[in-house]
Parts: structure tokens; C-alpha cells; sequence
């Protein structure tokens, strides 16, 4: 325990010495409470934005915005991405097209999607989710490529049938690969959701963070910098325990344990 | 006579190379291996002795009916005929109990049923105690131990292994052979054998089919069938004699492959 809290102080000691840092600038009067309000005042902000529950309320709504466009991605792209390695029909149909979208930024869409869906929760669940399917497709489609085929034809020889193989060699085999997909595309959601609430409002991080800047709040500027960041923090943490959770058998996690 | 378990009709293969040119990995195989016998496949690297094992298993795919396993041409993979892999290919993700019980939920054993055959299994081949473990967490030795446990609980009338004690140190090489060839004599299965060892193909098999360097033909067939008192002596000089064959064919063989 005392080993853990001491890697944890040394992982936050960064973090604490920027927050020195812009506590001695703001002290300083080379800047203003306009431009760099002090750390104790934007830390007062977060915890009355904690107290009256405002925080909770705008976290609420982007996390959920982000999960589920980023779960809609995942089950869009861990299926599109094991088909397209057993499908040669729905290769040929991703194929060309992932390698247009992939570098293309995806957020250029959201003036479509936006005509097409309107204003709501839908436009922004549609922007997230198209922003995350192709990290997790094509991850998923690479792990499912380099399955060994002596785990395939071990499975065959074992009387496993084309949909058995699927489901119990080729998913359980590229899940490391899949989790890689899902830990780019997790920041990806975030990000996604931000922008579509900074661009089309309607609450969370992102629209607090806009409207706090329409008034001139700045310290509620710097709160809501802060509580985005300590959100996405806690949202990548779970995820990278989840992924430790999953891969249990796997090397990576052995070397790591022991 | 034995009916044939297998029976190899002019058998060639190539593989596809990723220049666009063929790679004749076997040409003009012809082999029968009666129901129930032990047969080695000896040969330098490189010369197609896994690849005509997958051939066999129904892995690779070749065009026409070179090969009849009970008299029924190969069209792919089977339960009939289990694959010990050279690289052990256990599932990872599983335990050495659901690696051992996999193939036996495919075929539907009840499920106490599965669970009893596979701790037997799994004791039978010296892994008591490590049900639990990974593959991860094994070493070469128990992991090759843990294939050969899954693919036996299929209860295959045909085993096909690929070098299956190349990673084994000596003893427990030496152990695993004897319990091979208890469980041969026991079970009456076929056994084709693919080794690099000289001495553990005339030990375990009553045939050994010397191959040489590829594309792989067969050189030779060898009877290495001995009982009675002068077994022994017998083993010894049949040894000798293979090693004789072997070592023209090992000493120019491509040193990479
Ligand atoms: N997938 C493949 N593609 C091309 N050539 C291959 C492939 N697999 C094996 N070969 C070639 O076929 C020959 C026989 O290989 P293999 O059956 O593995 O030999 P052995 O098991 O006797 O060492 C080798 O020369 C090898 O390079
Ligand atoms: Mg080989």
C-alpha cells in the first residue's frame, strides 16, 4: 500500500509542480485575475460546481453523449472489422471506403449530420460514434487478420463449426488488438462530444465551457478546462483497467504482475 | 493384412510464394499406413514433413483425391484426425482445462462427463495442479504436455504430431514417449509421428519413412517392427543404419530452412 501511494505521488508530481507554477504566475501581477485567474479561485469554482451538483448534472450528460457514441462504435466496428477478415463481400465494400474516411477528419461531417438529424442529442450520439468506428474497425479487422492459423485449425480439428471459430478463436484472439482500437477511440468520443457541445450547445463540459466564455467568466473557463481534463483522466484510467481486467491470459498482463 | 488408415495416391504440393512463383514443397508422395500402426516421418528441415501432416489433417487444401483416410478422400478438417501442432497452438485466452475440455464442448460430451475425462487427461500427462494456469504461465515442456492432453480428449482414431517433444529437455522427452507409446498400444490409434530424432523414430514406431531434402519424396521405408530377445541389438543397428540414409540427405540440406 505504502509502495502504491509513492508511485501514485510520483506520477502526480508533474501535474502538482504546473499547478505550483500557475499559482506563483497568477500571484504575480505580470498577468490578471482576467487572464490567469489563481488556482484557489478556479478550485473554489469546481467545488461549488460539486456542491450544487451542476458538476455532476454536465458530466453526466457528456460522458453519457461520448459512451454511447463510443459503444454504438464499438459494436459497429468489432463486427464490420471480424467480417471484413472472413467476408470477402464486406471487404470489398469497407475496404475503399475506410481508406477515405480514416484520414479524413471526421468532425468536417458534422454540418451533414446536423441537416440531416437535427439539433438533438442524436446528431451529437451520430458525430461521436462516426468518429470512433474507424480506429475500432480497423484494429479489430488487423487482430482478426493476425489470428495464428494454428489456433484456427486447432479449433477445426476440434469440431468447432465457421460460426464457433468467430466467436471463440478469432474475437477472444484479436481482443488485444480490439482493446488497443477502444483505447484510441475513447479520447477520440471525448473530444467529439466537447465539440459538437461547444459548436451546437445544449449543456455538458463542452456547453458549460462555452457559455461560461460568452460571459467573460473566466475563472468558470479555467474550471471547466479543469473538470474536462479530470473526467477524460478518470474515463482512460477505467478503460486501461479494463483492458487489464480482459486480457488476464495474456503476456502483457503476466510480465506486469509479477 | 490391415485396412489402410491412410492412404497416399502420388501426392504433390506447392505453396503459393508471395512473388508470385511456386515453392514445390512435396512431390510424388505414395504411402500407405495401415490401421493402428506407428509411423515416423524422418527427414531434414524444410522438407515438407509438416506440410504433408496438414495435408493429412485436412488443413491445406489440394485439388483431386491424392489422399483416402478410411478410404473416404480428405476434403478438410476433422475430429477423426488429431493435430499435436510443432508450435503447441493452445488457445491462450483459455485455461489448461478449457483448452483440454474445448473440443469435447464442441462435441457436445455432457458437461460432468468433459470435466472428468479432462482431469484425467490432464493428470495422465503430468499437469495436475496447473488446471487453472495459462499458457502464459507454463513452460515449453507442460504447454506441449497440455496440447497433447486437449487433442487426445477428442478421442482421435488418427494423431498426427508434428516434432511433439523437440521442446521437451531429456527426461521428460524420454517419459512422454514412454506414455505415447503406452497410450498407442492401449488405444490402438494410428499414429504418424514427424521427429528429427533418429533413435525416438526407431524406438516409438514399427515404420520409419526417410524423406529427403525438398521438394520432399519418400527415400526409403524402413520395418523397425522388433520384439524379443534381440530387440534391442536390432534397435541399436537399425539406428545405425537410418542414421547412414538420414545424414546424406541432413548434410546438404539448406542450412536456414
Ligand atoms: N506458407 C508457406 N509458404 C511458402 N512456402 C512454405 C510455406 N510453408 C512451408 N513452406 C516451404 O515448404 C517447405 C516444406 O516446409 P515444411 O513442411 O514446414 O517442412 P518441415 O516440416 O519438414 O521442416 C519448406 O521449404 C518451406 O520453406
Ligand atoms: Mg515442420
Amino acid at each position: 500500500m505504502a509502495r502504491l501511494n509513492v508511485a501514485w505521488l510520483k506520477r502526480l508530481l508533474p501535474i502538482i509542480g504546473l499547478l505550483v507554477i500557475w499559482q506563483a504566475v497568477a500571484a504575480s501581477h505580470v498577468t490578471s485575475a482576467f487572464l490567469l485567474p489563481s488556482v484557489v479561485t478556479v478550485a473554489e469554482r469546481v467545488w461549488s460546481d460539486i456542491a450544487s451538483g451542476t458538476l455532476a448534472g454536465k458530466v453526466g450528460l457528456t460522458l453519457y453523449r461520448a459512451l454511447a457514441g463510443f459503444l454504438i462504435a464499438t459494436v459497429a466496428g468489432v463486427t464490420v472489422g471480424l467480417s471484413m477478415s472472413i467476408l470477402p463481400v464486406v471487404r470489398w465494400f469497407f475496404d475503399p471506403l475506410i481508406s477515405v474516411g480514416f484520414p479524413t477528419p471526421k468532425i468536417a461531417l458534422l454540418p451533414i449530420f446536423m441537416l440531416w438529424l437535427g439539433l438533438g442529442d442524436e446528431t451529437k450520439i451520430a458525430m461521436i460514434t462516426f468518429a470512433c468506428f474507424f480506429a475500432i474497425t480497423t484494429n479489430a479487422y488487423a487482430g482478426a487478420l493476425g489470428v495464428e492459423r494454428a489456433f484456427i485449425w486447432s479449433a477445426q480439428m476440434l469440431g468447432a463449426s465457421r460460426r464457433q471459430i468467430l466467436t471463440d478463436i478469432i474475437l477472444p484472439a484479436a481482443t488485444p488488438q480490439i482493446l488497443t482500437g477502444m483505447q484510441i477511440a475513447l479520447p477520440v468520443s471525448l473530444i467529439s462530444t466537447l465539440v459538437t457541445e461547444m459548436i451546437m450547445g445544449g449543456g455538458g463540459l463542452g456547453g458549460g465551457l462555452l457559455e461560461a466564455s460568452r460571459y467573460a467568466d473566466s475563472p468558470g473557463v479555467f474550471a471547466a478546462i479543469v473538470e474536462i481534463a479530470a473526467a477524460g483522466a478518470i474515463v482512460i484510467n477505467v478503460m486501461f483497467a479494463l483492458r487489464k481486467r480482459l486480457l488476464r491470459w495474456h503476456e502483457e498482463t503476466q510480465t506486469r504482475d509479477q | 493384412m490391415k485396412t489402410a488408415a491412410v492412404a497416399i495416391n502420388r501426392l504433390s504440393y506447392s505453396y503459393a510464394a508471395s512473388d508470385g512463383r511456386s515453392v514445390l514443397a512435396l512431390s510424388d508422395v505414395s504411402l500407405v499406413v495401415e490401421q493402428g500402426s506407428f509411423v515416423s516421418l524422418l527427414g531434414p528441415s524444410g522438407c515438407g514433413k509438416s506440410t504433408l501432416l496438414y495435408l493429412i489433417g485436412g488443413f491445406l487444401k489440394q485439388e483431386g483425391t491424392a489422399i483416402h483416410v478410411d478410404g473416404v478422400p480428405v476434403t478438410g478438417p476433422g475430429p477423426d484426425r488429431g493435430i499435436v501442432f510443432q508450435q503447441f497452438a493452445l488457445f491462450p485466452w483459455r485455461t489448461v482445462l478449457g483448452n483440454v475440455v474445448y473440443g469435447m464442448e464442441k462435441q457436445r460430451v455432457p458437461r460432468a462427463e468433459r470435466l472428468d475425462r479432462a482431469h484425467k487427461l490432464i493428470r495422465d500427462v503430468g499437469l495436475a495442479g496447473f488446471e487453472a494456469s495459462y499458457p502464459s504461465q507454463l513452460s515449453g515442456g507442460m504447454r506441449q504436455r497440455a496440447a497433447i492432453a486437449r487433442t487426445l480428449a477428442v478421442d482421435p482414431a488418427i494423431l498426427l504430431m508434428d516434432e511433439p517433444f523437440g521442446a521437451l529437455d531429456a527426461q521428460t522427452r524420454g517419459i512422454m514417449q514412454e506414455q505415447l507409446r503406452q497410450i498407442w498400444q492401449a488405444t490402438g490409434k494410428t499414429v504418424i509421428f514427424v521427429t528429427h530424432d533418429v533413435r525416438e523414430a526407431v524406438y516409438l514406431s514399427q515404420k520409419v519413412v526417410v524423406m529427403s531434402k525438398r521438394p520432399g519424396t519418400i527415400k526409403e521405408i524402413i520395418d523397425t517392427s522388433f520384439e524379443g530377445s534381440e530387440a534391442d541389438a536390432r534397435v541399436q543397428s537399425a539406428v545405425e543404419d537410418i542414421w547412414q540414409q538420414v545424414k546424406l540427405e541432413f548434410a546438404d540440406a539448406p542450412a536456414h530452412a
